[in-house]
């Protein structure tokens, strides 16, 4: 019993850690006890095995390794920081959709503008309407095919309806030889639009033929008779007026003027590479005005071209294309 | 020991210091303290557990744990003894899982080093050729390091603790949370234990 009691103590005794008089009796026992003097003797031999054991290193890329797990971690956790605490996630969150949608709506608008640069080739046929496609389904990749087939036809285009957005509308101002005509005085017209208007008015096949008719007073009123024109509703006023300027830059000018008037802007002027004359000029007025714009401009010169189809409740703006072509 | 006792107090305060620059933000300071911790965590690692594998894993274990909670470090104990707890903990709790006694199972029915008595037979496997000093040491570690792990693992941890790495009974209570008592109790029985296993060998 005494033997068992002191082995329990050795461990301490070993260590010190005994107050002094449990000391005292260990040491009193192991003088006379070789049994628990031996016991001593193989514990101390194991405490100092146990102290002088190898210390084993961690491998070399033990840090490396560490961060490898560590790194997703901070990624992930600044990722969940950055959306889902509270305070902070709405803004980003909102902010994101609003980017993406905003990318969404811009990349389906710069997906049709190619359709639309496809659809505009008739452009240089005269009187074609080009209808501007607006329909979601030139954004499919079938959307190529589709536009195809609705690309206007010149035959028919005068019969398709106008689109409401925005038409390019070709128009040829027929001009008088320089020096034949009178200058023209916009108040002097105005009895002769209702017989302009009602011209403008006529079938196609009609107009085509009046403007040939119209070149010269005296064979105006011969070439009348053939295309079926009531001679009253002709009155004499228009040889004063009618196209009748004396330059083409007068004209020109005038146009320019109209334009203006009708609140539109000029796009630009095409000039013939020769003479440095202006060809054509291409403008944009607003919708509403185009039919005043058009019988202004038809008691300018004579007019090549299909009547205003358009009311003036439509809105936006139209694009048009005068072309000067001396008769 | 002592010597690394005192090692271990005198840079408790650059711990300190660190710890305190990582809570500041300086992220490098957690590495700092990886590099002065990894050898002596990995080591204390390697003897709870018995296999370097299972020593590396659990030390990194440790290491992301106190990264997540470095933070909310508060000084009460030092950063070391924190450490160890952590580590002991770890450690413990992978002593107990299954996949850990069933890869221990695997190596013992590869190794049956155990013979009668409770006593190791020296079984070595590594056949290149080195000098008998050298090849009893590692015979003597491999049995030493089989011995401590037949032990139950509360008078493991403390002997570990107190003998192999050399910390104080006051260390050792506070790192396992026992009382003062208790360690001393535990540690005699552990070195007891340990002293009839290892008759034959010392």
């Amino acid at each position: 019993m005494e033997c068992a009691k002191i082995k329990d103590l050795l461990s301490e005794y070993i260590d010190g850690t005994l107050d002094a008089q449990t000391k005292a009796l260990v040491d009193e026992h192991l003088l006379a006890c070789p049994e628990c003097n031996e016991e001593l003797a193989s514990l101390k031999t194991l405490i100092r095995e146990l102290g002088s054991v190898e210390s084993f290193k961690a491998p070399d890329d033990f840090l490396e390794k560490l961060h490898e797990r560590l790194e997703p971690r901070f990624s992930f956790r600044k990722i969940m920081r950055i959306l889902f605490v509270p305070g902070r996630i709405k803004i980003p969150l909102e902010f994101a959709t609003a980017t993406a949608m905003a990318v969404l709506i811009f990349s389906i608008l710069y997906i049709q503008q190619p359709e639309k640069m496809i659809q505009g080739v008739p452009e240089n046929s005269t009187h074609v309407k080009v209808t501007e496609k607006t329909s979601m389904d030139t954004v499919s990749p079938s959307g190529k095919g589709a536009s195809f087939k609705s690309k206007p036809v010149p035959g028919k285009a005068t019969e398709q309806q106008p689109a409401k957005k925005r038409e390019i509308i070709e128009l040829t101002l027929l001009l008088e030889k320089e020096g034949t005509g009178k200058a023209y005085t916009p108040g002097e017209s105005i009895e002769a639009a209702p017989a302009r208007q009602r011209d403008a008015e006529r079938p196609r096949t009609a107009r085509l033929a009046a403007p040939k008719a119209e070149m010269k007073t005296d064979t105006l009123r011969r070439k009348k008779q053939v295309t079926g024109i009531a001679e009253e509703e002709r009155p004499v006023i228009e040889e004063e007026t009618r196209a009748s300027l004396s330059s083409l830059h007068d004209t020109f000018i005038k146009v320019k003027e109209l334009i203006m008037l009708a609140e539109g802007r000029t796009l630009s002027v095409e000039y013939e590479p020769n003479t440095e004359r202006p060809k054509s000029i291409r403008a944009e007025i607003p919708a509403k005005n185009y039919k005043t714009f058009y019988d202004k401009l038809n008691r300018l010169a004579i007019l090549q071209t299909s009547p205003p189809t358009i009311s003036e409740k439509d809105q936006g703006t139209i694009e048009i294309r005068i072309r000067f072509k001396s008769s | 020991m002592n010597e690394e006792i005192r090692n271990s107090t005198s840079s408790s305060k650059e711990d300190g210091e660190l710890v305190k620059a990582f809570q500041a933000g300086d992220k490098t300071a957690f590495d700092a303290l990886v590099l002065r911790h990894k050898d002596k965590l990995y080591n204390l690692c390697y003897w709870f557990l018995g296999d370097r594998q299972e020593a590396n894993d659990s030390a990194q274990d440790v290491f992301i744990k106190v990264f997540r909670s470095l933070k909310k470090f508060r000084f009460e104990s030092a950063f070391s003894t924190w450490l160890y707890r952590i580590a002991a903990n770890t450690c413990k709790n992978r002593l107990k899982s299954s996949d850990f006694r069933q890869k221990k199972k695997m190596v013992w029915l590869d190794n049956p080093g155990k013979i009668e008595d409770g006593q190791y037979a020296a079984e070595i496997h590594d056949k290149t050729p080195s000098p008998m000093v050298e090849l009893e040491k590692k015979e003597r570690m491999m049995l030493i390091q089989r011995a401590i792990a037949s032990l139950p693992t509360d008078q493991s941890t403390v002997v570990v603790l107190r003998d192999i790495e050399g910390l104080s009974y006051e260390e050792v209570s506070n790192i396992t949370g026992l009382k003062f008592g208790t360690v001393k109790s535990r540690l005699s029985r552990a070195r007891q234990q340990l002293r009839k296993k290892l008759r034959g060998t010392l």
